[in-house]
């Protein structure tokens, strides 16, 4: 007879990578479609916030991000990495983590954000800041 | 040979294997989730044994982190890598590529979900839950990706690695 394991360990690869999309697409990030009034806030070093107040039908932030740039003078740049979209600078502004710990945090109706930006949904009423932060290593105590 | 001209052999080994994590590593950092560090360590740990490969990830871990700075997410290495030390050692006499290919396609499955038992300590069960469900569509390209390496790679790897430990003298299992 055949030796069918090899096909049992493919076949159960397989399922845990269907039961794992599964779960995505019910606990993941849902967006809501449709028009949305959102506030984006840009938090700097010295701690000056700049507003921005959009309409919008994009579903995820990031996608607002390049509206917003494309119709006003918000600015960012970011790299993709294994996490997301990691944001580098925003309004011209550069966080540096090696040189000082510094880096953009994304935070949602003032709570600390739970997704990156091109994975947090964009929902009508929100308010998204981005704000300068240099990482304080007594955190981990 | 001596035990002192053996040990001073590992040491070496050891440097070796981790300066070819470190390149395959940095090879491969512009191609999201798609890395040859699971199948290397996977195939170390089958010719060289866990005593040999468990300090060099340790040294691997530890020069990311030099590199990318020191941060919560350091602790994950030192903890993940480890582990695939530990399943590759229990599973160092499977006889099939496809044995290998599976585990590997798991572990890029399992990656998220390791890391986020991390998160669980910072911010709960609740941030761990969806850190690890956000990151899933990049677990499920690292499993595939990993899967495909492995199948391709594994045989012509795992043969160069079984002559050389042969020759070198450390080729033994643990």
């Amino acid at each position: 007879m055949k030796n069918r394991k090899p096909l049992v360990w493919i076949a159960g690869l397989l399922v845990a990578a269907l039961l794992m999309f599964g779960l995505y697409k019910a606990f993941g990030p849902k967006p809501v479609e449709g028009s949305k009034s959102v506030v984006v806030e840009v938090e700097n070093d010295k701690s000056e916030v700049k507003t921005y107040n959009a309409k919008t039908d994009v579903q995820y932030l990031s996608e607002l991000m390049d509206e917003l740039k494309a119709s006003t003078d918000f600015t960012y740049e970011g790299t993709g990495g294994e996490y997301g979209l990691y944001i580098n600078s925003v309004n011209g502004l550069t966080a540096d983590y090696e040189k000082d710990g510094a880096y953009w945090a994304l935070y949602v109706n003032g709570e600390y954000g739970q997704y990156g930006a091109d994975q947090q949904p964009v929902n009508d009423g929100e308010t998204y800041r981005f704000k300068y932060e240099i990482y304080d290593e007594s955190y981990d105590g | 040979m001596t035990d002192n001209g053996l040990a001073v052999r590992r040491l070496v080994y050891i440097a070796v294997m981790t300066a070819v994590l470190e390149t395959a590593k940095f090879a491969l950092n512009s191609i999201a989730n798609v890395e040859l560090v699971t199948l290397l360590v996977i195939i170390f740990t089958r010719q060289f044994g866990w005593k040999m490969t468990l300090p060099t990830v340790l040294i691997f871990s530890f020069i990311e982190c030099l590199y990318w700075g020191f941060g919560t997410w350091s602790i994950v290495y030192f903890y993940m890598w480890p582990l695939l030390v530990l399943f590759a050692h229990l599973c160092r006499n499977g006889d099939s590529v496809l044995y290998y290919a599976v585990l590997s396609g798991a572990f890029g499955l399992a990656f998220g979900a390791f890391c986020s038992v991390f998160t669980i300590f910072i911010g709960g069960w609740k941030a761990a839950f969806s850190f690890w469900i956000a990151g899933i569509p990049y677990d499920l390209v690292h499993g595939i990706a990993n899967f495909i390496i492995c199948l391709v790679l594994f045989g012509p790897l795992d043969r160069a690695l079984e002559i050389i430990g042969r020759k070198s003298g450390l080729a033994f299992p643990d």
